[in-house]
């Protein structure tokens, strides 16, 4: 995000939504720096912070990009549309009600299979045990 | 064939006849393919020992070289050879590793053991194992009673009898230094704190590695110590350590550090402890979650319009977990980033398919949305000029609503554009019906009559622009429709039989009154009062209000100087040109080259020269004189012109392959076929030189069309169309056959003229 020539910048704290706001974004909710599930007045509140931020008459281009991206998401309808259309995070995961449980016996069969794996169980290469034909 | 060759063949047959199946068999064998050699043995009429013995051995081998049947392949072998303890040795260690822990087994073994030699040796710590498995903690105390334990090295001796120490809970005589037994019977004792002391000690010999990571892990697990766990059974597994829980455990525990992960916002962390687990799990929690971080890197890169990568991962987790709408949705803008659209359509149409149908679901559409995904679906297929299957899904969009006019409106421009008339004619009536005054269908329904109707509909035309004035008596659209229409009614008077010049004013002010300022209206109107009516005070009112109010337009000034021409007035022409030329320092040389070709098309040929000239002066580049002289060659009555300028084209050195081809023309034309060949030689060869072979096509083809026999009468019938390209369009096909007939003798050898 680029900074405001705005002399009186820095008297008061910016909304969230401004410092969030990523204006080379093609996501409009990103440049508005709002989240996807914000209320139409939210969205509203967030332009106007920005524009605040990015007045036409000192920043034009950066205010025609959220004039733009607001212009997207204003009514329900618009919203509606433009949201049919954007990239969508995934359905966050549900946790799982319950884990499955690790095994974690000891046994002396632990040690059978420590001295299996020592064995010839545990080879895999025999072609040593060919023998020649003869007819 | 020829004989020689047929004698060659037959014996190579009676050769391959000849082989005996133990050589065919021999053969296979030593190529490693065991079961045509078996095949091959099975055609021998009896078995005897050596062949029972080669058999075996297949099977033996076989049993390496298929893994899913070795079981079924040793038993074999070991039928067939009972006393070759190989055979024994190995079903018995198969059976016994696959988890088999039965007496058969057992008695294999024994069998084996009972050979002597080197499996005897090999199979009696085996044997010492199995008996550890089924026998449990006395196995070694009965073992110690046979010669099984003689046969066991001094080391395999004291691993066992440690076992056995261990699993009878008696204390162990180990020293200080054997940290891995102290370790293992630390941890069967449930003393955790000296089991990791020895065991992390031993974790470090390669012999010892496996269990004592094994141990750690579940120490580490019990602690919670999530990662840790991760990472001991990780080593555990590496060193080769085998254990029925090992595999299960690990899947688990990366399940776990993925959870962890994703809690912690890390993503790519998350999805590469994933990418272990999913070696080892694969229940469906665990594939959603695994699907989950796939789709969210996704999300992520395609923000950062890394798509390729995004489609992958989505694809990915599509197969791994199923589709949902969200990923649907994406992979179909994925798509379409990539220009993939039919791919893009189907993932709209998956996603179609998958929305959710509930009204409270977060992701829910209404039939809104649903309208626009099919509008969607078609605009990909469009973009892949699957234009038939863009309609059908366009009547989709409107299924889901019927009263979206804007919508009707586009399938209905579809239905035009892929030439359903009818079609489109009956949407638009079922647009009409639901609002007699929607400005969009009136318009397009003028459209299609004017366009595409019969000629008697077209007279139907205006009557939907005019409705559409009564709604909107500013509809620019519709004034313009209008104005078009009554200009080409206006022109329909002048051409054609009956020529009726007061019919075509009439028309022409009725174009008027709908576009007063219409240029092409006024220039026309006026060029009636300036021939017909030889009016020349109202043709310049006309002419006045054209430039005057379309100062820029190139058309206007030179349909009022070819007016002016028509009329014999050179001056008031050449007056007008000036004017145009102030207006427009930069007016282009076609401006002249228009003009002269007027001329030329009225046989003023007279006249023509001085717009060539300011053609040449205007030009940017000498392209002109090929262009000039392409002109004259199409006019009989203008070809000295051309000639002349096609030869000032040659002697620049400006497009002379092109300029000799057409001089070429010219003279077949004029029966002249010497000299005619002479310039397409000249044409052909400069043409291969600027390795134009499109042109040496070209070249060929107006030679073979000018040479031949049909050449003179097709030089009567194009009297004025001298490019071999649109010719060959015009020809009907028989023509066209006849003329490049490949197999015609005559012509076969004429292709060495280049």
């Amino acid at each position: 995000m680029t900074g405001s020539n705005n002399p009186n910048q820095g008297e008061r704290a910016a909304p969230p939504n401004v410092a969030r706001a990523d204006l080379s974004s093609n996501d409009p909710y990103a440049i508005l720096g709002v989240e996807r599930d914000a209320t139409l007045r939210q969205i509203k509140k967030g332009y106007f912070a920005l524009v605040r931020e990015f007045p036409p008459e000192t920043e034009p281009e950066a205010f025609k990009i959220v004039r733009a991206a607001y212009e997207k998401l204003r009514t329900a309808e618009s919203k509606a549309q433009t949201d049919l259309f954007l990239l969508r995070p995934p359905t966050p995961l549900t946790p799982r009600k319950r884990r499955k449980k690790l095994n974690l016996t000891v046994s002396p069969l632990d040690m059978i299979c420590y001295l299996e794996g020592l064995s010839e169980l545990a080879e895999h290469e025999f072609s040593g045990d060919y023998r020649p034909i003869k007819l | 064939m020829s004989r020689r060759k047929k004698q060659k063949q037959t014996k190579r047959k009676q050769k391959i006849k000849r082989i005996s199946p133990v050589k065919e068999g021999l053969k296979a064998f030593q190529a490693g393919s065991y079961e045509d050699a078996l095949k091959a043995w099975a055609r021998l009429p009896s078995s005897h020992a050596k062949l029972n013995e080669a058999k075996a051995e297949c099977y033996f081998r076989l049993a390496w070289q298929q893994p899913e049947n070795a079981i079924d392949h040793l038993q074999t072998a070991q039928k067939l050879q009972p006393a070759d303890g190989r055979f024994a040795y190995h079903l018995a260690r198969l059976q016994h590793k696959s988890g088999q822990l039965t007496e058969e087994v057992a008695n294999l073994y024994e069998s084996a053991y009972q050979t002597e030699g080197e499996f005897a040796e090999r199979t009696a710590y085996l044997q010492a194992l199995l008996k550890m498995r089924m026998a449990s903690k006395s196995a070694v105390a009965q073992l110690q009673k046979t010669t099984i334990w003689e046969q066991l090295t001094p080391s395999q001796q004291d691993d066992l009898q440690s076992v056995s120490t261990i699993w009878n809970k008696q204390s162990l005589s180990a020293s200080p230094e054997d940290q891995f037994w102290l370790g293992v019977e630390a941890m069967q004792r449930g003393n955790k704190q000296d089991a990791k002391r020895y065991l992390t000690q031993a974790s470090h010999q390669l012999k010892t590695a496996g269990l004592s990571h094994y141990y750690l892990g579940i120490i580490a697990a019990q602690n919670e110590q999530t990662q840790e766990a991760a990472k001991q059974w990780s080593a555990a597994k590496k060193s080769g350590f085998q254990h029925p829980h090992l595999d299960m455990n690990l899947g688990e525990i990366y399940h776990r550090l993925a959870e962890e992960h994703i809690e912690k916002g890390k993503i790519e962390e998350a999805l590469k402890v994933a990418n272990e687990a999913a070696r080892y799990k694969d229940d469906k929690q665990f594939r959603d979650l695994h699907a989950y971080l796939k789709q969210q890197i996704a999300y992520e890169s395609a923000q950062r319009g890394e798509w390729r990568q995004a489609k992958q991962l989505w694809q990915s987790a599509e197969k791994q977990a199923g589709g949902n709408f969200r990923l649907m949705c994406n992979l179909a803008l994925a798509c379409e980033q990539e220009e993939a659209f039919t791919l893009a359509a189907t993932y709209w149409r998956k996603a179609l398919r998958q929305r959710p149908r509930k009204a409270n679901h977060p992701d829910a559409i209404g039939d809104e949305q649903v309208a626009k995904l099919w509008q969607r679906v078609a605009k990909a297929y469009a973009m892949v000029e699957e234009f038939e299957e863009a309609l059908s899904v366009q009547k989709n969009a409107v299924k889901w609503q019927p009263d979206n006019l804007a919508l009707r409106i586009e399938l209905a421009e579809g239905y035009l554009e892929n030439a359903r008339f009818q079609a489109a004619e009956n949407e638009l009536n079922r647009i009409l019906e639901r609002d007699q005054n929607y400005i969009p269908a009136l318009m397009m329904m003028g459209e299609l009559f004017a366009e595409s109707g019969y000629y008697w509909q077209i007279f139907q035309a205006p009557h939907y622009w005019e409705k559409v004035l009564e709604i909107d008596p500013n509809h620019v659209g519709a004034r313009q429709n209008l104005a078009t229409f009554y200009i080409d009614q206006g022109d329909n008077h002048l051409n054609g039989w009956f020529i009726s010049h007061p019919s075509a004013l009439e028309a022409y002010q009725n174009a008027l009154k709908f576009d007063p300022n219409n240029p092409m209206a006024l220039c026309k109107a006026a060029y009636i009062h300036l021939y017909f009516l030889e009016d020349e005070a109202t043709a310049q009112q006309y002419y006045d209000q054209a430039i005057t109010n379309h100062p820029q337009n190139i058309e206007v000034r030179m349909l009022i100087t070819i007016q002016w021409l028509a009329v014999g007035d050179g001056d008031k022409a050449w007056a007008v040109t000036k004017q145009a030329e102030q207006a427009m320092p930069n007016l282009p040389h076609h401006f002249y080259l228009a003009i002269a070709d007027n001329l030329l098309n009225n046989d003023a040929t007279e006249r023509i020269q001085p717009w060539l000239d300011r053609a040449v002066e205007k030009s940017a580049d000498q392209s002109v004189y090929l262009e000039i002289g392409s002109m004259g060659m199409m006019n009989p009555q203008a070809i000295e012109i051309g000639e002349k300028y096609l030869h000032i084209a040659i002697k620049k050195g400006i497009d002379v392959a092109r300029a000799n081809m057409l001089l070429g023309i010219y003279q077949s034309r004029q029966k002249n076929m010497k000299e005619a060949n002479r310039y397409w030689d000249q044409a052909a060869k400069q043409a291969i030189k600027d390795k134009d072979f499109e042109l040496v096509e070209q070249i060929e083809q107006s030679r073979i069309m000018f040479s031949s026999p049909l050449g003179g009468l097709l030089g009567q019938v194009f009297s004025g169309n001298l490019d071999p390209d649109e010719m060959i369009d015009m020809m009907p096909p028989e023509l066209l056959a006849e003329l490049f007939d490949e197999d015609d003798d005559d012509w076969e050898d004429d292709d060495d003229w280049f």
